[in-house]
């Protein structure tokens, strides 16, 4: 008896299924009784589902739980109970809808739809009450000047700020909606004459070209929008409004999701990677030298742990003599060779790096001590690791954290891995070659069109004004970066 | 599966003109370099310049965009004249492409591995970035050329700074031998080593991405002056950290004996090493260069999907590299020969590009 009651169940979600999929493009034009009907069935009759008879000629429908009941009542409700005494009114408030698939939308939107007997079709109103928070500073992109403020999780919110940002007449704003299961909507903003229309046309290509199965953060539209085998993003990411300003004023395309707090900055370029929201609030030189060092952070921690296995194991000439043996000495009785070493810390830390994420703060402090201190220290008491081993793959870590981009800074972890082989087996040679690789592939990226390692090759000296060293603000001239590769280079 | 077509700048024409023409050179040969040319050695690249750049030019500015210099030759000799033509360009690049890879291999071997690895295993490590490259094409060599050629250009800045304050304005003078040497002083050999890469690349690239003639040939005069700025002190300072300062200043070159007077001449040996850094990135992405000119040039013979023509090529320039050049006497005798292969081609090119502008019209395709 169960499996037939199971598959009649079944056959009922099938049919309602098959039911939905198919009505959503009919018209609404059946009677009364049988729209509400159908559209209960196509909503699963869910239990926030509310339908309330307004007089004998108009039914109100909405999910209780997103919306605003007191606007239903002041929208809906109150002017439909005094028999449409006021059309023009209520004209300029409700929004008329044809057919099932459009209701639909309107409901889980948080919209009011109302159903009038011997009226086909249906009107809504906008009655939304989503859960909302101010807009605070993110905590993944703290600065230390500037202004405070970060998008938040609704678009109408993102979109205001923005607009409040660039109160520039040739902003342009468009919408789309994303061709998934949670269709989520989606702002695509551009400062008209700033913007490259080749950069353009390619976003709007892929936007509408895309389809993912669901997107609940704009970094989930991300990955849809550049090659997965990408190991760089070319795809910018921020929180904060303020860098989102600099973009578009940069000719860049911002892109914001509902229901995110990302913004998605198209397109993006390796120079990029290495600029924060304080360079532009500091001093020229005061910026030039910090990127400077975010860059040498970045070589770093690249090539630090595989430099050291290749200067300590193989190329010994290169290391002045007093250095080499003070490694060799702390190297004394180490029972594994250098290679091994040096990988082992790499995984441990990356290991207590994880551990870290995963716990709250106060366990997160815990654990760093635990993995700094003890273990690190312990290690070497007991002769298992060197002390110069601990001290470069330390380093290393920490100048993975100089990076503002932590999408970057998890990428060379992950390619100090393959270095370090690298440099084991050939040395210096093997470490240099890795290096060529990577660049030829860096070379070769392109993210919308725009070369990655643009405006350093192909060379555009007017570009060079902000990448390493940051001009003065009087002489920056801004957008020149966000250009696609010409025909000719 | 085909190789990226694209097209380059005067910049990244200018960082590929260093490139090929410095890479093999400063990595390879400078003791022998110096041995040959003496002082005469920073003249070399200028003097080939002289015919190279009017010849860049002209062709350039005739073909316009009629293909590259593969279709050009095609179209103006007629399919068997062109072919063999291209057979004896083909053969050129070859020997260069097996000299280049066995040579960087050795380089790599010798200046940064210590560890015993096997020549094929080196060999390998040479082709793979290079075939990489090759298939990529000239846009992304030369976005690799242009970062690594600056990065050249700032190494030898550097060396020259430090070896300046003892040198004398005089001492950088072309001297022409007793023995009624080529052009101005620069030894013959070396004038024809330099002469065939720059037109080389002149031609190959500059039909495939169309800049203006102007900027191709600027592009290579730019390129020849830098080399020759760069050769004077990176060769001066390559022999010093090579041989050590004493025994440099027992080669044929005055301006070495002041190297003994180098204060700090003891941390040359050291710091060289990321000299040869640079130059090794350099060679590794000549390779890449050559390999995309062979294969192009291989095109033009045999019609054969890209998809095996690299990997062949590769195969191929790694096994002559490994049996070829097995003795390094073999290598001495064809890195000043093979250029000549190249030579008919270059004067049959330079002469269709003075031919009247109606022949060119009348056999254009369009």
């Amino acid at each position: 008896m169960d499996e037939i009651s199971d598959l009649a169940t079944h056959c009922r979600g099938v049919l309602n299924t098959i039911d939905a999929a198919a009505w959503t493009g009919m018209s609404m034009v059946e009677s009364h009784e049988q729209r509400l009907a159908r559209l209960r069935r196509m909503l699963g009759n869910p239990a926030d589902l509310c339908v309330r008879p307004v007089g004998s000629l108009v039914t109100v429908m909405y999910l209780s739980t997103i919306v605003d009941e007191a606007q239903v009542q002041d929208t809906l409700v109150g002017p439909l109970s005094q028999q449409f005494d006021s059309p023009p009114a209520l004209a300029n408030r409700l929004a008329p809808i044809d057919t099932y698939g459009d209701a639909l939308n309107a409901l889980l939107s948080g919209k009011a739809i109302a159903l009038m007997r011997q009226v086909p079709g249906a009107l809504a109103a906008n009655t939304g009450k989503w859960p909302k928070r101010d807009p605070t500073e993110p905590p993944a992109e703290v600065i230390s000047r500037g202004p405070h403020t970060g998008f938040i999780e609704r678009l109408d919110t993102n979109v205001a700020l923005i607009r409040m940002g660039v109160p520039d007449p040739r902003l342009r704003y468009e919408n789309f909606v994303m061709a998934s299961r949670s269709g989520t909507k989606a702002g695509l903003f551009y400062i008209e004459g700033l913007v490259s229309p080749k950069v353009l046309q390619r976003v709007r290509g892929t936007l509408n070209s895309v389809r993912p199965s669901m997107v609940t953060d704009a970094r989930m539209l991300a990955q849809h929008l550049t090659p997965s085998a990408h190991l760089f993003p070319t795809v910018g990411s921020t929180e904060r409004p303020d860098v989102a300003y600099g973009a578009l004023l940069d000719g860049r395309v911002v892109v914001l999701t509902d229901g995110s707090p990302t913004a998605l900055l198209i397109p993006q370029v390796f120079a990029n990677l290495l600029s924060v929201p304080d360079d532009y609030y500091n001093r020229g030189i005061v910026a030039s030298f910090e990127r400077a060092f975010r860059f040498l952070g970045l070589l770093g921690t690249l090539t630090i742990s595989a430099l050291y296995v290749s200067l300590a194991s193989i190329n010994q000439e290169l290391v002045p003599t007093p250095l080499f043996l003070s490694i060799a000495q702390a190297r004394l009785g180490i029972p594994m060779p250098l290679v091994l070493e040096i990988l082992t810390l790499e995984a441990t830390i990356e290991l207590i790096r994880q551990a870290g994420l995963r716990l709250p703060s106060s366990f997160g402090q815990s654990i760093a001590i635990v993995g700094a201190v003890v273990i690190g220290q312990s290690a070497v008491l007991a002769g298992l690791l060197s002390a110069p081993a601990v001290v470069v793959v330390s380093v290393g870590f920490i100048m993975s954290f100089i990076l503002p981009s932590q999408a970057t800074a998890m990428s060379l972890r992950i390619l100090r891995f393959p270095l370090i082989l690298l440099a084991s087996a050939f040395g210096l040679f093997g470490l240099v070659w890795g290096l060529l690789l990577l660049f030829i592939y860096l070379s070769s990226l392109e993210s919308f069109g725009v070369p990655y390692l643009s405006p350093v090759t192909p060379l555009r000296l007017r570009g060079l004004q902000d990448t390493i060293v940051r001009r003065s603000l009087r002489k920056l001239r801004r957008s020149f970066v966000a250009r696609p590769s010409p025909t000719t280079e | 599966m085909t190789m990226k077509q694209g097209r380059v700048n005067a910049s990244q024409l200018f960082g590929l003109g260093i490139i090929s023409m410095l890479a093999t050179l400063l990595l390879t040969v400078p003791g022998e370099l110096l041995r040959l040319a003496g002082r005469g050695a920073w003249w070399t690249p200028l003097v080939a310049a002289v015919p190279a750049v009017p010849f860049a030019y002209a062709v350039g500015k005739r073909a316009g965009k009629q293909g590259d210099a593969v279709a050009l030759l095609r179209r103006l000799l007629g399919p068997f004249v062109s072919r063999v033509l291209l057979l004896l360009v083909w053969l050129a690049v070859a020997i260069d492409m097996a000299i280049i890879t066995r040579e960087v291999a050795e380089g790599a071997s010798a200046s940064f591995s210590s560890a015993i690895v096997p020549m094929p295993v080196l060999v390998a490590l040479v082709l793979v970035p290079g075939m990489w490259l090759a298939w990529l094409g000239p846009v992304a060599i030369g976005r690799v050329a242009t970062v690594i050629s600056a990065g050249i250009i700032v190494t030898y800045v550097v060396g020259f700074l430090a070896i300046v304050p003892l040198m004398h304005v005089l001492w950088t003078r072309p001297v022409i031998p007793t023995d009624a040497r080529f052009l101005g002083g620069a030894p013959i050999e070396l004038s024809w080593l330099w002469l065939i890469e720059p037109a080389l690349i002149g031609v190959l690239i500059m039909h495939e991405v169309q800049p203006s003639a102007r900027r191709v040939a600027g592009g290579i005069l730019a390129g020849a002056t830098a080399s020759g700025a760069i050769l004077l002190s990176g060769a001066i300072w390559l022999v010093i950290a090579d041989f050590g300062p004493t025994r440099a200043a027992e080669f044929a070159v005055p301006i070495l004996h002041t190297a003994k007077e180098l204060p700090y001449s003891i941390h040359l040996e050291r710091i060289d090493s990321l000299v040869i850094t640079v130059e090794l990135l350099g060679a590794l992405v000549k390779v890449g260069l050559f390999l995309w000119i062979w294969a192009r040039v291989s095109e033009g013979i045999v019609r054969v999907r890209t998809a095996y023509l690299l990997p062949s090529l590769a195969v191929a320039s790694g096994i002559s590299s490994i049996v070829m050049f097995a003795n390094p006497l073999a290598l001495d005798r064809s890195i000043y020969s093979y250029g000549l292969y190249i030579l008919p081609t270059f004067f049959v090119l330079m002469a269709v590009s003075y031919l009247p502008s109606r022949t060119w019209a009348s056999r254009s395709p369009v």
